[in-house]
């Protein structure tokens, strides 16, 4: 379950630039409360993982700030974001970058390999209910190469909510699935934001942004209105 | 440093060895600790398995090379020296040592001058001398040399022997343990020996074996031991006995119908009278010499080619490592969108650091693992080829000085594996989860 801590998003002033000083993204302010779902939507190269990845610490941050709570991204090393990130976030990248030679189980779990010895089984252990829950076969040590791209999406959310974090940041996860099985993804998307974590979800899906308590349009790192 | 000299010989080398791989332990410890990334490395070994397969092959064979090449020609030392155990020291007349090492200890044949029945009598009836021994060599049979020797002899070189017992007449003789004559059998010599041998040179002269010497490891083992007195009187020369005594055996022989041998072991029980004895027979008629002396000698001229030896293996496991270490750097991409998956959902750089090192030094371990009994075999197998060779009796056995190369290499490897980790750190994680 999500830790009841305070996790509001706060974002100020946030320009990222790219090669050749090209601005990838200007968002002057952003705030998410705890517990809140916030859709991002937008065309191809808007900037919409660009902005997932910022929240997520994994870009520095020249100009601007990004808050969660009390902690500053900018205040913190490499090591400490990376922290941050085991302790408070889970991540569903556009790619979901599964070891393919290993079973679901052990790919949900993944964060057992560098968590401390006494959470390990914990992890498991959640990372095999998240997987039942979302219909995946945990039981089988089969390795997931051959899985559907909807399992796949599945045990990617699963090693996300392994660690039960605050914060959910999804990069379009929906995508490259049947409308029922982005149905079923949307559903378990909402349940966590239910269940008090705070969401983040990069969609062009229309029924999963409909069901967001906000939704953000960028286009060309700009915000829509 | 007195302190490391007063260690025994074991607790030194394995000393040495802790020592060479202490720091694999110390690294792999301060890396993994608190970490268990057997999944991931599972599951990266066997994405790479093909490569990793190479990988390991390649310091597999390097290593074994190295090892087999160093406990090879170490046993090759061994053996040469074993083989020329019991040959305290050799008279023979002036010309080279070495000749006469071959020709004595070795058997290799080589026509060289005779020593006289007065020199013969002189150094039998030295106060010193406890076994004087001729030794006559020329004669073969099937490819193996007949020699001819007295009883004396085969008790200096073999003790008891495993079969039958000592020739008691001018036709019968005495077998190495692995010459190819059945007990009892009747052998026909032939003068000279090899592809020039005359087989009919002797054609009404027959030896009957009535004894088998044990095992020397040497040359000596294929060959066949007769009385002196036969190969002189087959050679239709004196049999060395007065009129009268004609069927005598062994010492003391007359000098004047003492037809000549090339080479005359001997023996004496205290070390320094053998070195007074070699002092008394080096001489214008007559050249002494120590076999392990010389072999020791010979030795010394090989050190540079054992040594250039030594540079070459290090030299090709140095290459290999080269390449397999620029292969690891090339395949960390296959393994960028799992290590940038790992660090965006939070995983310490110690431990993505951890996972490719111990990537890099498993296969090193494994592959000199490997290439340690690779090595072993290798040299199993060349032993037993110089052993048919040469009949000199060659045991290759892994040794410390391999286990330390490998260690060392071990070492060097897993310290080299750092580079790897430390690229792979380098890398961008958002544009490695982009691609
Ligand atoms: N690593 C990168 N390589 C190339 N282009 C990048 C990279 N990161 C960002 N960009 C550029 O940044 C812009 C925003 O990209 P992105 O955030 O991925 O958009 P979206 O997720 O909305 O499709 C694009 O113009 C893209 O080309
Ligand atoms: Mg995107």
């Amino acid at each position: 379950m999500p830790a009841p801590e305070n996790m509001e998003l706060s974002v100020k002033g946030l320009i990222v630039t790219g090669a050749q000083r090209r601005k990838l993204l200007d968002l002057p302010c952003l705030t998410l409360a705890p517990g809140q779902s916030l859709g991002i939507s937008g065309p191809s190269g808007a900037g919409k993982t660009t902005l997932l990845h910022a929240v997520a610490g994994l870009i520095p941050v020249n100009t601007g700030a990004i808050q969660w709570g009390d902690t500053d991204l900018a205040d913190l090393s490499d090591a400490g974001r990376a922290r941050f990130r085991a302790a408070h976030m889970g991540l569903v990248f556009q790619t979901a970058h599964l070891f393919d030679e290993l079973s679901a189980l052990d790919n949900a779990a993944i964060a057992a390999g560098f968590a401390p010895k006494h959470a390990r089984a914990a992890i498991r252990d959640r990372a095999r209910e998240h997987l039942q829950k979302l219909g995946v076969q945990a039981s089988t040590g089969r390795a997931v190469a051959t899985f559907s791209g909807g399992e796949r999406q599945r045990i990617s959310m699963s090693r996300a909510l392994a660690r039960s974090p605050a914060i959910l940041l999804a990069d379009e996860p929906t995508a490259s699935l049947d409308r029922a099985a982005a149905e079923r993804l949307g559903d378990d998307l909402l349940d966590f934001s239910r269940q008090g974590g705070t969401l983040i979800v990069v969609s062009h899906d229309p029924s999963v942004l409909a069901r967001m308590d906000t939704v953000l349009r960028l286009a060309d790192g700009q915000v829509m209105q | 440093m007195a302190f490391w000299d007063g260690l025994s010989p074991v607790v030194q080398d394995s000393s040495l060895l802790l020592a060479l791989l202490a720091p694999i332990v110390l690294l792999g410890g301060a890396l993994l600790r608190g970490y268990a990334p057997w999944a991931v490395l599972r599951a990266l070994l066997w994405r790479s398995r093909v490569a990793a397969l190479v990988f390991v092959a390649l310091i597999a064979v390097s290593v074994g090379l190295g090892v087999a090449l160093l406990a090879q020609e170490r046993a090759l030392r061994q053996g040469a020296a074993r083989a020329a155990d019991g040959f305290d020291l050799i008279v023979t007349a002036p010309g080279s040592e070495v000749t006469m090492l071959l020709a004595t200890v070795y058997l290799q044949p080589s026509d060289v001058p005779l020593l006289d029945g007065a020199i013969y009598a002189e150094i039998a009836r030295d106060p010193r001398v406890t076994l004087a021994a001729p030794i006559a060599f020329g004669d073969s049979y099937n490819g193996a040399p007949v020699v001819g020797t007295i009883a004396g002899f085969v008790d200096h070189l073999s003790g008891p022997l495993i079969e039958g017992r000592m020739f008691a007449d001018h036709r019968e003789a005495v077998v190495g343990a692995r010459a190819d004559v059945a007990m009892g059998a009747e052998l026909e010599p032939a003068h000279g020996t090899g592809i020039d041998a005359d087989a009919h040179a002797h054609s009404e002269e027959h030896y009957k074996v009535v004894g088998r010497m044990a095992a020397t490891g040497s040359p000596w083992d294929r060959a066949i031991l007769v009385p002196i007195e036969g190969v002189w009187e087959v050679h239709g020369l004196a049999a060395g006995h007065a009129e009268g005594a004609q069927d005598a055996l062994g010492p003391p022989f007359e000098p004047t119908l003492f037809p000549g041998t090339p080479a005359i072991l001997v023996v004496a029980d205290r070390l320094v009278d053998n070195y007074a004895l070699r002092a008394a027979f080096t001489r214008s008629d007559t050249m002494a010499f120590f076999p392990g002396a010389v072999i020791a000698m010979l030795n010394g001229l090989m050190g540079d080619v054992r040594q250039l030896m030594s540079v070459m293996a290090l030299v090709t496991q140095t290459l290999v490592m080269a390449g397999v270490i620029a292969g690891l750097v090339i395949l960390m991409r296959l393994f960028a969108g799992s290590l940038a998956l790992l660090r965006a959902i939070g995983a310490p750089a110690r431990f993505v650091f951890a996972v490719v090192w111990a990537y890099a030094a498993g296969l090193s371990v494994i592959g000199a693992a490997l290439g340690l009994l690779l090595g072993r075999g290798a040299a199993d197998i060349l032993s037993r080829v110089i052993s048919a060779r040469t009949e000199v009796l060659v045991q290759a056995n892994l040794g410390w000085p391999e286990v330390h190369l490998v260690a060392g290499f071990v070492t060097i490897c897993v310290f080299v594996g750092l580079v790897p980790a430390a690229l792979a750190l380098r890398r961008i994680v958002v544009a490695d989860l982009r691609a």
